[in-house]
């Protein structure tokens, strides 16, 4: 596979970099896949999970953006040989590995109990996780507002998965069926977002900090 | 091997006035911009790093617009942000290797070679030219570079062309020896 060495090296760079954060942010989704069992209706439970699986993908896309920006290692990489697709690639895949983790930790009590309506949920969850996250990490890459409405679109892309999928779940009753529907709308949301990031971040143009 | 012709930049704002480099191979050049940030950008545009704005920019015959990667495999750029922790050398040489697909085991012998011949510089100076020099370039940008690094960078990549851009605060001993053209308000 053609530059697959620059992509794992930058995805073990990310993983050097973001491991500790990433830690705490899958112990915090722990606490608050417990903290939701609190809600009485299972439908405000799903969102509310849901939600906090978009913030952590928000988090995570920002501080992968900075440490593209303060490691060591990823400062050379805006001098690199590298496509913009392959860099967005690469970009996304410890932060993908990151939010499926708090996804899974959400449900984790559940899954733990073997509650079987759990495993549809955390489908559901993770499939939001993955369509919230291409389009978070474009976060970084721009000014204020715009980046503000980046975060907002990953957080509305991730409802309407979810959406989705439950309505299909209510008309069909069948959690497979609810699951593929919210995945196949997913995969068409990711592969937008992250051909998005990637011509980006090819177009993109790093003026330095100076002091 | 670098050509620029009335490149600018502009942010909102102009931030790098219209420059212009002509440079072949084994020749040098030292330009000093108006202000910081436009030397930090200038060295960018020329690495292909930074599109220019207007004007055109050519880097061994490629645009950096559409062809920015053959572009980077002939530049090697030093920044002036050196890294605040340095890293191990052999990680970051290894790292190079792996985002420029050279041989690893060529790139760490080649990068322990560099190092030593940069001796008398500080270790992140010594460590981001020896990095930048491992895939061999032809063209080495260097942004508001010390005299010594700038020094070290000229005798060891006397084959390859050099540019160096320069703040008002650091403006060099040296001048250039090559045929350059700067236009516009610098």
């Amino acid at each position: 596979m053609i530059g697959s060495t620059a992509t794992l090296a930058i995805a073990a760079s990310r993983a050097r970099a973001l491991w500790l954060p990433a830690c705490a942010l899958v112990f915090l989704s722990v606490a608050a896949g417990a903290g939701s069992n609190i809600l009485q209706t299972s439908s405000v439970r799903i969102v509310s999970n849901v939600v906090f699986t978009a913030l952590v993908a928000i988090a995570v896309a920002y501080l992968n953006g900075r440490a593209m920006r303060n490691d060591p290692f990823a400062a050379v990489e805006e001098a690199a040989p590298l496509f913009g697709r392959q860099w967005a690639r690469a970009n996304a895949i410890f932060p993908t590995a990151v939010v499926l983790l708090c996804s899974a930790a959400q449900y984790a009590v559940p899954l733990w109990l073997r509650d079987h309506a759990a495993l549809t949920f955390f489908a559901i969850n993770a499939i939001a996780a993955l369509t919230a996250l291409p389009i978070a990490l474009s976060v970084p890459l721009r000014s204020q507002w715009n980046g503000v409405l980046y975060a907002a679109l990953s957080i509305v892309g991730a409802l309407f998965c979810t959406a989705f999928g439950a309505a299909m779940l209510q008309a069909t009753r069948n959690g497979a069926i609810a699951v593929s529907a919210s995945a196949g709308l997913a995969l068409i949301l990711v592969f937008l977002a992250l051909r998005q990031y990637g011509e980006a971040l090819a177009r993109y143009d790093p003026v330095p900090r100076v002091t | 091997m670098l050509d620029m012709r009335a490149a600018t930049f502009y942010r909102g704002e102009r931030l790098l006035a219209p420059l212009t480099v002509a440079l072949d191979e084994g020749r040098y050049s030292d330009v000093t911009c108006e202000t910081s940030m436009a030397a930090a950008i200038a060295a960018r545009v020329a690495a292909g790093i930074v599109k220019c704005t207007s004007g055109i920019v050519f880097i061994g015959n490629f645009d950096p617009k559409i062809q920015p990667v053959q572009v980077k495999r002939l530049v090697g750029f030093v920044s002036r942000d050196y890294p605040r922790r340095v890293p191990e050398s052999r990680a970051y040489f290894a790292y190079r290797a792996s985002l420029w697909e050279l041989s690893r085991d060529e790139a760490l012998a080649r990068g322990a070679t560099l190092l030593q011949r940069f001796d008398g510089l500080a270790d992140d100076q010594a460590l981001a030219l020896a990095g930048a020099l491992l895939h061999r370039p032809r063209l080495l940008v260097l942004d508001r570079p010390g005299m010594r690094l700038r020094e070290a960078a000229a005798e060891a990549a006397s084959e390859a062309a050099v540019f160096a851009v320069y703040g008002p605060q650091d403006r060099p001993a040296q001048l250039s020896i090559d045929p350059l053209v700067t236009a516009g308000a610098l």
